[in-house]
């Protein structure tokens, strides 16, 4: 038997510590330290070096919807900084060093600035429906930069390229990638879907970062016929499509992470064929081949989804 | 070759001048407006229209319906290849895009957004996916794509497969193939300071064939080419607000399913009773299902913040009832209602919060809970049964599953040194069920992760998780159908621990040269459960390899190898000695590629994978350990891409793939349609094929 935790408490009490650690940590102070450095003359100036056909050209960032000056939330607009609104106050940084080097800007996008300074920027802007969920969420405790996955001075950002997305996100998530090459697997691998449809990278709140509240809400996104709710319910169905199902690919057909018949027999075991030892010797024999052979089970149990017959609750109908 | 549907002209084009429209007045303007910022010439270089078509014929070698899976390139032959891009701005920040790919396959894409900026966008994309469901099968079946299969007129009947001596003249090729069509439109205004509003509709036409199982009696079975004709049209809408500390979202999702047929009547092949010559099963129901959700969040001082998500919604599916059985001799037979019911009622509620403090630069936490409800309020009745329009086997009472899950965690993050960082944290998941053998699980989790990064250039990251899931008393329901053996644990269901551990070594030792090492491992143990899943365990490693020469050239290669096992127990009865089955998959998938740019006017790329993978199965009773033929698939795939630019305006675009595919599957391979005895199949067999394809493109650009 199992004990009550009483998990609301629990978390009540933590809230409660949390709220005096706070007021502690709060009488220490913030340790951040505004920088004293000057804004140049603007993307005129930046330009003299990054224009198109320079080594370190940044032109492209006026194909963006960044670029365009006379909208209002674009750093280039009037009163912004142009490309220093991004990346901070940078005067020093076009003056040579006596060695020949220059000084970063005061903001870069690569490993030199930390990744909560570099998201900073962008969420001064950024701060909407879209990324509400962002502070507290899987990527942005891992320290995740916006600018890992998103290039803002691309033309078209790859990230939000449905041919080229993945291979973004599979820069670090390697498995996966290999997951979409196996005998069945979602389309990724011919641009046909991207890891968006499934998952939302910015959103904190569910499970895996999925764009629905619940796994079986995001897979019936596409596949709304097994929504159901039918008269004879399969029970693993209706509460997670990844009991039976790996989302990403499988060895087996129809992402199944195990081949009928033993992915029903985990599960079934009420004597008779269903908890047969199917070994090679009954393929060969015609009487309990059908069985086996084929779709297994699906030969006859093909609603495995769930019916809508009257006479369905063997989910052959 | 292939040309563009009338459905995809007409859908498109329509939509081509109202997004143009959207920016069509400032399109005149576009030169003159260049005003403000016009000291940087290079500021204002892009604005007008521009853009890149790309159009010319591919080739494809040979005939392949896995190779024309997802692709839409499945015969030998030409088709016409057309792509491109166009792209309007101009500086008051008015915009249009559109992206077109593949326009000449099945497989077609296109999108296009216009709008002003930070004022309203309009959206609109249309998106086709072919999926090809089985290779080389072939049905004697007549009326293949409809809602009524029957057999040919000179069917010869018999109870074997063996026996069916008018099979093989009967037979024809069955392509099973669905085509997915969306069409998505949609429209977001920021109509005041901090508000938005945001419409989306999709519409979504899968059509086709599939295959569906289907048992005539308790020992014989057909496999059906049954019809695909599902529509689903979805609304979204949202209206939110964004303010510097807060942001709230309202918004309703709408998703409406109808399924063009709702049964699937065939003819017996097996006998010529007249009261066994047809049979019947219905095919999923039209259902409803509607959702208001609001999201929110707040930062409640510079260093925290509390957010939240709520939804709730109904499901509902009230398609009229089939007869219990199409078998004359029972047509009487009533039906406890006409449909599930009018009344039938399904309802999620979804709530979430998070909070987020950062406490000082060093130290974070976050708090998370989460509730989500099934709540089935499907009325329950008695429904008599005829499982295989055969005879009446008494009946039972339909079962609608509910469920409760609430989720509890929280984590603290330390920065502890600028090399080194902790983390770890909780994570509590109760799952309450009705109608089930068990009625509560309850699972808590344990993480901790240790992240070294004694260089900049390097990081090695080790993360650590237990968990352990406890199951109220395990009750098997009475719900009138087969007991099931008693010390069976359906593994959702049972007694669990689970290990996970994470390793990630990322080094860059030298500019532009980026590698990782990765290995990963699941295992849970299911140590309470005689019969059923007793032990499963994945580990992967991963080795991914990039190196940037310059601007101008990269490099990358990758291996990941993926081992994946399972221990199954199950026994023929309650006395009988346990049989064990275990399954081993070995999926070994590597590749390199790169792009370079070979000088001002070309550029190329190439991109190899091989991913190979074996399935062992062994099946060990008391008398024997039986493992059969391995499972195998083993693909290679090249691509090239080379391009040469011309002059300003034109280039030309050269693309290769190469792609060999082999598989081996006991299951299916030489059986053919009567390889069977019982089972009338569809002669399904692993697919295997080497095909290449060649496509010329001219690229006008502008």
């Amino acid at each position: 038997m199992i004990k009550t935790p009483g998990c609301w408490n629990c978390l009540g009490s933590v809230i409660t510590l949390l709220m005096l650690l706070c007021c502690f940590t709060q009488a220490v102070g913030d340790e951040t330290i505004e920088p004293a450095a000057e804004y140049s003359k603007g993307a005129k100036q930046c330009m003299t070096c990054h224009k198109e056909g320079k080594e370190r050209q940044a032109h492209e960032i006026f194909m963006t919807p960044m670029g365009i000056s006379n909208a209002p939330d674009s750093p280039f607009a009037e009163g912004a900084h142009d490309c220093e609104t991004c990346h901070g106050p940078s005067k020093t940084h076009r003056k040579k060093q006596k060695d020949g080097s220059r000084l970063s800007p005061a903001v870069t996008f690569d490993a030199k600035t930390p990744a909560e300074t570099q998201n900073e920027v962008c969420m001064a802007c950024h701060n909407d429906e879209h990324t509400m969920h962002w502070p507290g969420s899987m990527h942005e405790q891992e320290e995740v930069a916006c600018a890992s996955c998103h290039k803002v001075h691309a033309p078209r950002d790859p990230v939000l390229d449905k041919l080229t997305q993945q291979e973004v996100c599979f820069s670090c998530h390697a498995r996966i990638r290999s997951e979409t090459f196996r005998n069945s697997s979602h389309p990724l691998r011919f641009g046909e879907m991207s890891c968006s449809d499934c998952h939302n990278p910015h959103n904190g709140n569910n499970d895996f970062l999925l764009i629905s509240s619940t796994v079986n809400d995001t897979c019936y996104t596409c596949h709304a016929e097994k929504r159901g709710p039918f008269l004879w319910e399969h029970a693993p169905v209706t509460e997670d499509c990844t009991l039976c199902h790996n989302p990403h690919g499988s060895n087996h057909a129809a992402l199944l992470k195990q081949r009928p018949p033993l992915l029903c027999q985990q599960c079934h075991s009420p004597g008779g064929h269903p908890t047969t030892a199917f070994t090679s010797e009954v393929a060969e024999n015609s009487f309990q081949q059908r069985f086996l052979l084929a779709r297994s089970c699906v030969n006859c149990h093909s609603q495995v989804h769930g019916s809508n017959h009257p006479s369905g609750v063997t989910i052959t109908r | 070759m292939k040309k563009f549907t009338k459905r995809f002209a007409s859908k498109h084009l329509v939509f081509v001048p109202v997004l143009l429209l959207s920016v069509s007045i400032p399109m005149a303007e576009a030169a003159e407006t260049a005003a403000s910022k016009s000291a940087c010439k290079q500021c204002i270089k892009y604005t007008g229209w521009r853009g890149e078509l790309d159009f010319g014929l591919g080739y494809l070698s040979d005939d392949s319906l896995r190779f024309g899976d997802y692709r839409g390139l499945e015969e030998e032959g030409f088709n016409l290849a057309l792509d491109g891009d166009v792209h309007f701005r101009n500086l008051d920040g008015r915009y249009f895009d559109l992206y077109a790919r593949n326009l000449g396959d099945d497989n077609r894409q296109l999108e296009m957004r216009g709008g002003n900026q930070g004022s309203y966008q309009f959206r609109f994309a249309w998106r086709e996916i072919p999926k090809y469901r089985g290779f080389g099968t072939q049905t004697p079946f007549l009326g293949v794509g409809s809602d009524h299969l029957t057999l040919p007129a000179d069917w010869v009947h018999a109870s074997t497969t063996g026996g069916m001596s008018a099979l093989q003249s009967s037979l024809k090729a069955a392509h099973l193939k669905t085509q997915r069509e969306t069409l998505d439109a949609g429209v977001t205004l920021n109509f005041a300071r901090n508000w938005t509003y945001k419409a989306d509709f999709q519409h979504q036409e899968k059509k086709g064939t599939r295959t569906l199982g289907a048992g005539l009696f308790f020992n014989n079975a057909t496999i059906l080419p049954a019809p695909v004709d599902f529509t689903t049209n979805q609304f979204d809408m949202g209206l939110s607000w964004a303010g510097k500390r807060a942001q709230v979202q309202f918004g309703f999702i709408g998703s409406y399913f109808d399924n063009g047929n709702d049964s699937l009547t065939w003819q017996n092949p097996f006998s010529s009773s007249p009261l066994q010559q047809t049979f019947r099963a219905a095919l999923e129901p039209d259902n409803e299902f509607y959702q208001f959700n609001l999201s929110g969040a707040f930062a409640i001082t510079s260093w925290m913040r509390l957010s939240g998500q709520a939804a709730l919604g109904e499901l509902s599916q009230d398609e009229p009832f089939l007869p219990i059985t199409i078998n004359p001799s029972y047509s009487d037979l009533p039906l406890p209602r006409s449909s599930l019911d009018g009344k039938l009622d399904t309802s999620t509620f979804n709530l979430s919060g998070k909070l987020t403090a950062r406490l000082n630069n060093r130290i974070s936490f976050t708090a998370r809970g989460k509730l989500d409800e099934r709540d089935n309020k499907t009325p329950v009745d008695f429904y008599t049964q005829v499982p295989t329009d055969l005879f009446p086997v008494g009946g039972r009472f339909n079962r609608p599953y509910s469920y409760e899950r609430e989720q509890y965690s929280a984590e603290l993050r330390l920065r502890a040194h600028r090399i080194l960082r902790f983390s770890g944290g909780g994570r509590q998941e109760n799952l309450d069920r009705t109608l089930q053998a068990v009625a509560r699980t309850e699972e808590t989790t344990w993480w901790g992760e240790v992240k070294f990064s004694p260089l900049i250039s390097s990081q090695l990251r080790f993360k650590l998780e237990s968990s352990k899931r406890d199951i109220s008393d395990y009750i098997p329901p009475d719900d009138g159908g087969p007991i099931d053996h008693p010390l069976l644990r359906k593994f959702h269901l049972a007694d669990r621990d689970q290990e996970r551990v994470q390793v990630e070594l990322d080094l860059m030792p030298a500019g532009g040269l980026g590698l990782n090492f990765s290995y990963f491992e699941a295992s849970a143990d299911y140590d309470e459960s005689a019969i059923g899943l007793r032990a499963s365990d994945e580990q992967s490693y991963s080795v991914n390899l990039s190196y940037a020469i310059g601007k101008k050239i990269t490099l990358y290669a990758f291996m990941t190898r993926d081992e994946i096992d399972a221990d199954i127990v199950n026994a023929t009865a309650v006395n009988a000695v346990p049989w064990n089955a275990v399954t081993r998959d070995r999926i070994t998938t590597g590749g390199f590629g790169l792009t370079a740019h070979t000088s001002e006017k070309t550029s190329i790329g190439f991109d190899f994978v091989t991913s190979s993978s074996k399935g062992d199965i062994s099946v060990q009773t008391s008398l024997q350990e039986d493992p059969f033929n391995p499972l195998r698939t083993d693909l290679r795939n090249a691509k090239l891409h080379f391009d040469y630019e011309v002059n300003e305006h034109w280039a030309y675009k050269l693309y290769a793939e190469y792609e060999k595919y082999s598989s081996q599957d006991w299951t299916i391979d030489g059986l053919g349609v009567d390889g069977i005895s019982s089972v009338l199949t569809m002669g399904e067999q692993s697919p295997e094929y080497n095909a290449w394809y060649l496509r010329m493109q001219a690229s006008y650009r502008f």
